[in-house]
């Protein structure tokens, strides 16, 4: 018996912190999950890691730009290291090689994105050609720079000591002068007419080298050489000095960072929504799990129950153990509704706390019933034991024993306990005493049928009825309960006919009457009106009860709707009247609001949309 | 107010003269060459793969030829061959370039076309005048060599192929830097390192524009010039071949004309001929040509013979060179 009870509460318990820690775990293991997704996602240039794809694009740029101030700084050098400069190219291949591997440029992407990076990657490859060919270019340009002049000088004197008494020379060295000063000035602002002029002159020059003596020939065809390298390779280094220093890069640079913050805006805008829903289902969780809880444990207690009545040994120990433990009970319940007065009106009151409170009340009460009936059936079926022992050992006497003596005794023994039975009147009692047992079963199958609707499992069948009819359906209904002491006032609007389930929809009505019963009986007993309008506005109906009852807290008002919440004694409600009405608000995607003044009364609104 | 300022210029001026005399100092520390140094980050086991790859004359269509029949380690990294000789005596047609310092080019082949020494090594093995054989043939005699397929591929868990061949073989040669040259042992301190000529040559050499290209690590080996780019050295010499077209066959930019990867100057001691087309037989034919086609410059026999004995204070020591 013993063990039984116990397992069943073991079941129950263990059944209990299993589901609780598998709800812990998801919720942790999901919301960890969706922080993960958000780290990554969410766009800070400042923290992002080295292989995330965007940091290789700023390193691209910054190597680029790095490249092109190398370059740039090798004109202004005395000696060039090219070292440098041909070091980090490969580096820049390398990056440039990541950049199209990286998620950015997956299939995934935007077009746009990749269109960007094509081009992003096709100008660095373009930069990386245009830096080898100024290696080149400075090189030779740094070298025969400082040659010119010095060809010129050696030319300048030949020229002169051959020109002193030959006017043909003379004007040749004074052509010569004149195309040095040109392309002085060609290289101070490399153009390209100039070089074509230039060119020309060099041409005619080399001719005429042909027709001059050895010494001077060769001096000539080595100022027009070193003057050939320079016109042909200065005009494109200052070309690539150009390229290099171009921004184009950087547009392209800031117009792929630009995409890749509009995609990680989108993907966070959706992660969010993601987030919302995800919360939601969370907390409907919540509540199924804590309910299945909650479920298995008044299962448990039930069973219990069931087998005390099944087992027909040993019945009185089984009372004292129960009494004892109902004492034990009603000790918790009396400290719990203690703490529940003193914090009743502390709105940081834990659901868990009223749900226990509330449930343990509930189930404790009819729980009384049952077990102090118990004592008086135990009591009767000594009697009836007792009769039919005597019964029996008459029926034997009767039938063995031809001893008259006998007989009668045993007829009279028979009696006389019969008739102990009739002045207990233990019989007249027994029906009134089952139907308090029946009366106790009932609720605890009434608190069980509660909590079957707040969550959600039993599915009524939908219909189209009248909500005015409804309305009026529950009022003739609850006439008992609302008594000739409160006026009802009806203000009913020709609205239309609405799809949902009816029985629900009624159970909704039927509620928020006897709150307003509730309310009156607690605030304005003598002078109690309900009013309740329905009105049709677009596609809802609206529909209002009033009434001007003791009202409610306005810090309450907001948690009325939270399953187990109730400002009531804990005989009066579970706290799960307005939940469930909220509850199957929802279902029929309506809404409810509650406006209300303490000691003026309560309105509540309801509005549902209607389907055409 | 006046007197002020004369004390405040009387003050500044010899802290500005003093400045300005730093300059010079500053702009000086660093030497256009630099020291070379050993190779950092290189697999041990893949070098010592790669060396018996770079040893192994299974590369060769016919098993006569490896690495090392061009790129003769003891002799400098080269042949010494104005061309090198390929399978059945079949000639080249450019000079082989040391295989030493190697990996600190910028690029690898005469025209640069290859980007690394993997990419470079895949092309002697199937060039039809050189080694002449075929991947699948090579792979196939190397995976009936068991001992060695077990050790390769103890490395290389993706096994025997041209990409993992490269690359040991790749790896290998980048371990053939030479250190500890005269010129280096100069350049970190030790004035005795190399003779009074030499220093000077180091000088000229810098003073006539040659340190314009050739500069650097290696020397060298850091970019592209073009052969002949102040006389042309093409005309004089005659009968130009594909193979002088250089950078053009590649790119067909006329700028590109002639143009070459700057050959590094570290192994010169060791490796003429020089030029792609190997035309010159000594250090001092090869000085002459420079002078005239890239600078495009007369100088003194005294200062080419300096600059020629600096040239030779440049290949350091490796312990497969001796």
């Amino acid at each position: 018996m013993k063990t039984s009870m116990i397992r069943n509460l073991l079941i129950a318990a263990i059944a209990l912190v299993v589901l609780l820690t598998a709800l812990f775990l998801y919720l942790m293991s999901s919301l960890s999950s969706i922080k993960e997704q958000s780290d990554n996602i969410i766009y800070t240039p400042a923290k992002f890691d080295k292989n995330h794809p965007i940091s290789i694009v700023y390193e691209l740029q910054s190597m680029t730009l790095a490249s092109s101030l190398a370059a740039l700084d090798t004109t202004t050098n005395a000696t060039s290291d090219f070292d440098k400069v041909a070091g980090f190219l490969p580096k820049i291949r390398q990056l440039r090689a990541q950049l199209l591997a990286s998620e950015l440029n997956a299939r995934t992407a935007p077009k746009e994105m990749r269109a960007a990076i094509g081009r992003f990657v096709s100008l660095t490859r373009a930069n990386e050609e245009v830096i080898e060919q100024f290696k080149t270019n400075h090189a030779a340009v740094r070298n025969s720079q400082r040659y010119l002049p010095m060809s010129y000088d050696v030319l300048l004197t030949l020229q002169q000591d051959s020109a002193a008494d030959d006017t043909n020379k003379r004007d040749r060295l004074d052509d010569i002068k004149k195309l040095n000063n040109h392309i002085h000035a060609f290289l101070r602002n490399p153009s390209a007419s100039d070089k074509e002029f230039i060119s020309k002159k060099l041409l005619e020059l080399e001719e005429y080298a042909m027709s001059e003596e050895q010494k001077i020939s060769n001096a000539l065809l080595n100022y027009t050489s070193h003057a050939a390298v320079l016109l042909e390779r200065k005009l494109p280094m200052t070309d690539i000095l150009e390229r290099i220093a171009d921004d184009s890069i950087r547009d392209i640079d800031d117009e792929i960072v630009k995409i890749y913050q509009q995609m990680t805006a989108q993907q966070q805008s959706e992660l969010k929504s993601q987030k919302e829903v995800l919360a939601k289902q969370h907390s409907f969780y919540i509540n199924i799990l804590l309910l299945l809880g909650v479920l298995l444990a008044v299962l448990g207690i039930v069973g219990y129950i069931l087998t005390l009545r099944e087992k027909t040994f040993s019945v009185q120990q089984l009372m004292l153990m129960t009494r004892q433990k109902d004492a034990e009970h009603n000790k918790q319940v009396q400290l719990l509704e203690k703490s529940q007065v003193s914090t009743s009106t502390d709105a940081n009151m834990s659901y868990v706390s009223r749900m226990v409170a509330s449930l343990t009340h509930e189930i404790n009460t009819p729980l009384g019933y049952l077990s102090s009936n118990m004592d008086i059936l135990s009591s009767a079926n000594k009697v009836i034991q007792e009769i039919i022992e005597e019964t029996d050992h008459c029926k034997e006497t009767l039938l063995n024993k031809s001893n008259e003596t006998d007989r009668r005794a045993a007829i009279t023994k028979l009696s006389e306990t019969i008739d102990v039975l009739k002045e207990d009147s233990l019989l007249d009692e027994l029906p009134e005493i089952i139907a308090d047992m029946n009366t106790g079963v009932e609720q605890i199958q009434h608190l069980i049928n509660d909590l079957k609707v707040f969550s959600g499992t039993d599915r009524a069948k939908r219909e189209w009825f009248s909500l005015n009819e409804c309305i009026v359906d529950v009022l003739k209904l609850s006439s008992v309960t609302i008594g000739s002491n409160i006026k009802v006032l009806k203000k009913f609007a020709d609205i239309p006919e609405f799809y949902g389930s009816r029985g629900k929809i009624t159970q909704i009505f039927t509620n928020l009457v006897n709150n307003s019963v509730h309310a009156i009986e607690e605030g304005n007993p003598n002078q109690g009106v309900i009013k309740i309008i329905t009105a049709s506005k677009g596609n809802a109906v609206l529909i209002e009860f009033m009434d001007n009852g003791i009202g409610i807290e306005s810090e309450n008002s907001k948690k009325v709707f939270e399953p187990f919440f109730t400002t009531k004694d804990p005989s009066k409600g579970t706290g799960l009247g307005l939940a469930i009405v909220s509850q199957i608000v929802t279902q029929h995607k309506g809404k409810i609001v509650v406006r209300s003044k303490l000691g003026q009364g309560t309105s509540f609104k309801l509005a549902f949309p209607v389907k055409k | 107010m006046l007197l002020k300022l004369s004390v405040l210029l009387r003050c500044k001026i010899p802290v500005v003269m003093f400045l300005l005399s730093l300059i010079p100092l500053l702009t000086m520390a660093g030497e256009p060459i630099k020291i070379l140094k050993a190779p950092t980050n290189l697999d041990k086991e893949k070098i010592a793969l790669g060396r018996l790859l770079f040893f192994d004359k299974r590369l060769s269509k016919d098993n006569t030829l490896s690495c090392q029949s061009c790129h003769l380690l003891k002799q400098g990294g080269d042949d010494n061959a104005v061309v090198s000789t390929g399978i059945k005596g079949r000639k080249g047609n450019i000079n082989a370039p040391t295989v030493y310092n190697s990996g600190l080019l910028f690029r690898q082949f005469w025209d640069g076309r290859a980007a690394n020494l993997e990419k470079q090594a895949l092309g002697p093995v199937q060039n039809p005048v050189e080694m002449g054989a075929l991947w699948p043939d090579v792979i196939a005699k190397l995976l009936d060599d068991s001992e060695f397929t077990e050790r390769f591929t103890k490395k290389y868990p993706t096994g025997v192929n041209s990409a993992t061949i490269t690359n040991a073989i790749a790896e290998f040669e980048r371990s053939l830097v030479t250190l500890d040259s005269p010129f280096d042992l100069y350049l970190g301190g030790d004035s005795s390192a190399i003779s009074r000529q030499a220093k000077q040559g180091y000088q000229l050499f810098k003073d006539y524009g040659c340190i314009s290209c050739h500069q650097g690590a290696a020397v060298g080996g850091n970019m592209y010039q073009v052969f002949g780019i102040v006389n042309n050295y093409f005309k004089k010499r005659g009968n130009i071949t594909e193979a002088d077209y250089g950078r053009f066959n590649l790119t067909a930019n006329r700028l590109d004309m002639h143009s070459f990867k700057v050959p590094s100057l570290r192994m010169v001691a060791h490796t003429a001929p020089y030029f792609h087309d190997g035309s010159a037989k000594t250090l001092r034919d090869a000085v002459d040509v420079m002078f005239e086609f890239q600078l495009g410059r007369e100088a003194p026999d005294a200062h080419k013979e300096k600059i020629v004995s600096f040239l030779k204070t440049l290949a350091g020591n490796h312990k497969e060179l001796k």
